[in-house]
């Protein structure tokens, strides 16, 4: 046995002596980044070594992207980008293609059942890719658990590219949003666009009580929302009067603002069994329970109703808030506790640091933030470029049919205002889905605040520490 | 045996046995007849959507009869979705050849093992048997990497050829063929019959059971695959039917019901007749010494 | 040496065959996944000897979950052995036994989501198994958060794996020749005695693979496990699974390897101990 466990042992030690010689003398120095291993004990750019000025590379080659679903904001950027440099190929390989079988008449039907390509098995999928080196050169990011691929190693630091890359910079580009993607100091991710979630008031709760909110925000928090909705309810006697739909789940928004209260990300501390946290989830369980939140007894179709206050996203928020005859009063991002504004980015992309075409795949990224592509009729939320907000305006508008009574330039000035304060984002999406699950839980059993604030340190602390 | 087999058929037995077979069989019912249901009727059983406000959630109601019989679910996967009946037959193209190449090689093997007698054999097996008890996690990746290196990723290959030389089935058959008495191998070979006619007339009729074993649960193993056709298949049309099973939705779990009825009724037909070789004793008399 | 080597030509043959193969697509894997538990980057390959060892020795979660592990086949094994083999003894010569061992097959066959789903409904808070202790007057239990998860588990696992090592038990049965049987008759041999003497040592071999089986499947049953209890499930049932789980979507190779290759370590003992019992029996059997 020992003979056996000896033999074992040192035919792997020879093949992993092997391994390691082959790769590192394989790899080209430029590829290896030095960085990515040690990302938490030294901030990067102390050690990098000076890396020359980024040249445009020469324009042919292929380059492939992973994506979970079909995005058509990629797609038409990658046709007009082949257009635009004939010898250069994209390949996009999609994870859960939605293909679908016409029928006769022109109806539609799906070929092929979601429930197979779920994104655990997307993941499955793409870390066996990355970690064997044969991962496609341009990665979506937008459902993945960063922390643990930048630890890896799996994605390339975008900075070195940015910096070497004028044309983005505070005047045509949102770079308050990209900046809000780095972490110590690294850019892994870049985003392609963004939304926000915009809070309003109901006008005529706000008339009926008297209750406003300051002339002068800019942005408001869930919590004080909320709280200004409760005396509007309060304080009028309109018939059936809520503080919100009760669709969403207003733990998890108040919980999210006040997201860096509980845990840090930097020093990786965290506690959820404070009172501040069990004292959301207990606040908004009595709101709940006297009557804050309809419990389905509204018919809507034949009955007067209020909701003192509403979120929407952008957009939208943006052409109803300036009809004139609007119910939405005062319409502003939501922000968090430290008054930045919420955003939500789902299109993010990451170069794979084992590409061979990591310039090619840049050169593609930028095209994507560049005007040409982002003033695409594909483009639903805010982009990264500034120049693609009024385009985008303007399409919103003309899809309704309405008489709008308001100018796009209104329009466009009020969704600048609202896009510039764009500033925070929680990335840690592992986390997050903990607290929602466990929220869920929170709804559906007789659990307490403390044993829901448990659990979620428990979960919180694995998912760090494992 | 006989009074051992009195006791274990006596009454006491029968009950245990019946109480049992129905803790077995009624995850299989309930999936069967609840694919007979309507969506909205399943939705209502199996919602236990107490909230904040009811003090009294309602509990999982579990039907065994529906209020209205529907083919509804069935017309879904089998008609309006042409996928499943793809999947089915791609599931059939990977698990077919794994369990015959995994058969052949595997008794091969065994019957190497059996026969030959040389310095380190049992570590070897020893082996054989630790490399099994691996988890997929960590050989995926590997995998992956020999199926790229042989240019089988998106192909059948690279999923059979791993089927084919799963240690699984030598350990299984070399089990029952050691149990094969040595004086019946010693006889014929004192015939002077040769390794072939032995392995052949003698090793494989005498090891059915083990045979049929090593079948049996190969098939049920690569019927089941999730994670390496996630890996080496990228074409969904390609996609075996468990890939199509593996996550039941919330907003269709009446079709859910339907196809995991159809993925199991064809498999549970096979069992049912691959098991009589299970049964099969060693024939004394069939051979002439 | 010639003849010899003629002799067993086609033996020879066959067994290099199948090496070749083994090597190929499993001894090579495990092999290679020792680079990345003596590396620290999978993408980078820097040598970092036994570290990931000691980090993992340390790690409290690896920890808890190898004592949860351990703690798991120490019960679920001997239980599904015991089990299966009593189920097979009792179905087998019966007037139904197809039909009896198809029943007990069911659960190999229905796919994990279904099976999980289906427990999940059991022993949900508001689940079946509730609702029939309601009325009997029980308090409602979470069971799969409670301190009985880890009996939840073992019972999924039992349900699931006892058809696959009854159908190994019944091969196993009906290859010991029937006039073993008779010859003990003969000789006035009780019940106990022919049990004894005759079936468990001729069931050896299949003892042996029913154990392995059962390790194997111990693996196996995880992912309805999975699906039942999530990524990160209490105290009382994080096994190690869970672990190499989360390792594997954290890309996190070195800690997964390691992890494994301790776990071998652990199996690697106990099977040899298990091996040269089973190779003594079995050499005796021959004798015969």
């Amino acid at each position: 046995m020992k003979k056996l466990i000896l033999v074992l042992i040192t035919v792997a030690m020879i093949l992993s002596g092997c391994g390691a010689d082959n790769t590192t003398g394989i790899t080209p120095e430029s590829i290896v980044n030095p960085k990515a291993d040690s990302l938490e004990e030294a901030p990067p750019g102390t050690e990098e070594p000076i890396r020359e000025a980024y040249v445009q590379p020469e324009m042919k080659g292929e380059i492939s992207i992973s994506l979970l679903e079909e995005a058509s904001f990629i797609t038409a950027g990658a046709e007009l980008f082949m257009k635009k440099y004939p010898d250069i190929k994209i390949n996009i390989n999609v994870f859960r293609e939605l293909k679908t079988i016409e029928l006769e008449g022109g109806a539609e039907m799906s070929a092929a059942p979601e429930e197979g390509f779920t994104t655990d098995n997307y993941l499955t999928y793409l870390g066996t890719q990355i970690m064997s080196g044969k991962a496609d050169d341009i990665i979506l990011t937008s459902m993945l658990s960063m922390r643990d691929y930048i630890k890896m190693g799996a994605f390339e630091d975008l900075s070195y590219y940015l910096e070497s890359t004028p044309e983005i910079n505070e005047e045509n580009y949102y770079i308050n949003v990209i900046e809000a993607f780095r972490r110590n100091g690294g850019l892994y991710e870049m985003p392609l666009s963004f939304s926000m979630w915009v809070i309003y008031f109901d006008r005529q709760l706000v008339e009926a009580s008297g209750i406003a909110p300051d002339k002068e925000l800019k942005s408001i928090r869930y919590s004080e929302a909320m709280e200004l909705a409760k005396q509007m309810v309060d304080a009028t006697d309109l018939p059936n009067t809520y503080l919100e739909l009760g669709t969403g789940k207003p733990e998890s928004m108040l919980i999210m603002e006040d997201i860096d209260q509980f845990i840090n990300m930097e020093t990786g501390q965290f506690d959820f069994n404070v009172p501040a946290f069990t004292n959301i989830l207990k606040q908004a369980k009595s709101l709940r329970q006297n009557g804050y939140y309809d419990t389905g007894t509204i018919d809507f179709y034949n009955m007067e109703y209020h909701f003192g206050l509403g979120t929407d996203f952008d957009s939208q928020a943006a052409i109803f808030s300036l009809l004139p005859d609007s119910s939405y009063y005062m319409a502003m991002p939501q922000c968090d506790a430290n008054g930045d504004a919420l955003f939500y980015a789902y299109l993010t992309l990451g170069i794979n640091s084992g590409s061979e075409n990591k310039e090619i795949a840049w050169e593609f990224i930028k095209f994507l933030l560049s005007e040409e592509a982002q003033v695409n009729p594909s483009m639903y939320n805010i982009g990264i470029n500034k120049a693609a907000l009024e385009p985008m305006a303007q399409r919103q508008m003309g899809m309704k049919t309405i008489e709008l009574g308001f100018t796009l330039q209104d329009c466009v000035a009020l969704l600048e205002g609202w896009a510039e304060q764009a500033n925070s984002t929680f990335m840690e999406r592992d986390i997050s889905n903990i607290i929602y699950e466990e929220i869920d839980r929170y709804y559906s059993g007789s659990v307490t605040e403390e044993e829901i604030a448990k659990a979620i340190n428990n979960k919180v602390d694995k998912c760090l520490n494992e | 045996m006989n009074s051992l087999h009195k006791w274990l058929t006596g009454k006491v037995c029968n009950a245990m046995l019946i109480i049992i077979c129905i803790l077995y069989i009624s995850p299989l019912m309930i999936t069967i007849t609840n694919s007979f249901m309507r969506q909205e009727e399943i939705m209502r059983n199996y919602s236990t959507s107490g909230d904040i406000f009811h003090e009294e959630p309602q509990f999982v109601n579990i039907r065994l009869i529906p209020e209205i019989i529907s083919l509804q679910q069935y017309f879904t996967i089998l008609i309006k979705t042409p996928m499943y009946l793809t999947a089915f037959w791609n599931s059939i193209a990977i698990t077919l050849p794994i369990v015959a190449g995994q058969l052949i090689v595997s008794s091969m093997c065994a019957y190497a093992f059996c026969v030959l007698h040389f310095k380190g054999k049992e570590i070897l097996f020893f082996i054989y048997i630790i490399v099994m008890l691996l988890p997929l996690q960590v050989t995926l990746m590997p995998n992956y990497i020999v199926a790229d290196a042989l240019n089988m990723t998106n192909s059948y290959l690279a999923i059979i050829l791993p089927g084919i030389f799963n240690p699984f089935g030598v350990f299984i058959i070399r089990q029952y063929m050691e149990s094969i008495p040595k004086s019946y191998l010693e006889s014929a070979k004192m015939d002077g019959a040769g390794h072939l006619a032995i392995f052949i007339k003698i090793v494989l009729p005498n090891a059915k059971p083990g045979l049929a074993a090593a079948a049996l649960l190969t098939f049920i193993d690569y019927w089941n695959i999730i994670d390496q056709a996630v890996i080496f298949i990228q074409d969904s049309y390609r996609q075996p039917l468990s890939l199509f099973i593996a996550g039941i939705n919330k907003q269709q779990m009446g079709v859910s019901f339907a196809s995991s009825t159809f993925y199991v009724l064809p498999v549970l037909v096979i069992l049912f007749y691959c098991q009589d070789y299970l049964k099969e004793g060693i024939q004394l008399s069939g051979i002439k010494g | 040496m010639k003849s010899v080597k003629k002799k067993n030509g086609l033996p020879v043959f066959m067994l290099i065959f199948s090496v070749l193969g083994f090597g190929l697509f499993y001894l090579f894997p495990f092999l290679f996944s020792l680079i990345y538990a003596l590396t620290d980057n999978p993408l980078h390959f820097n040598f970092v000897g036994i570290d990931n060892f000691i980090a993992l020795l340390q790690n409290k979660y690896f920890m808890n979950g190898l004592k949860n592990t351990v703690t798991f086949l120490a019960i679920a094994v001997p239980l599904n052995m015991c089990l299966s083999l009593m189920a097979a003894l009792m179905i087998n010569g019966r007037k139904y036994t197809r039909y009896f061992s198809l029943v007990f097959l069911i659960p190999l066959v229905i796919p994990s989501a279904t099976t999980a789903f289906f427990w999940s409904k059991f022993f949900d808070l508001n689940g079946s198994l509730n609702k029939i202790l309601h009325i009997f007057g029980v308090e409602k239990i979470e069971w799969i958060q409670s301190k009985y998860a880890m009996g939840v588990m073992i019972f999924i696992f039992l349900w699931k794996n006892i058809g696959y090592n009854m159908a190994l038990f019944i091969g196993g049965l009906n290859n010991i020749p029937e006039s073993y049987y008779e010859c003990a008759d003969i000789e006035g041999a009780r019940l106990l005695q022919k049990f004894q003497k005759i079936t468990l040592v001729y069931l050896t071999p299949s003892f042996f693979l029913t154990l392995i089986m059962t390790f194997v499947n111990s693996f196996k049953i995880f992912k309805e496990i999975y699906l039942l209890t999530g990524e990160y499930p209490t105290e009382n049932i994080y096994v190690l699974q869970h672990f190499m789980n989360n390792m594997f979507l954290a890309l996190n190779y070195p800690k997964l390897t390691s992890a494994v290759y301790i776990l071998t370590i652990v199996v690697v003992f106990f099977i040899a101990g298990v091996f040269k019992i089973e190779r003594k029996i079995s050499d005796n059997i021959s004798v015969y």
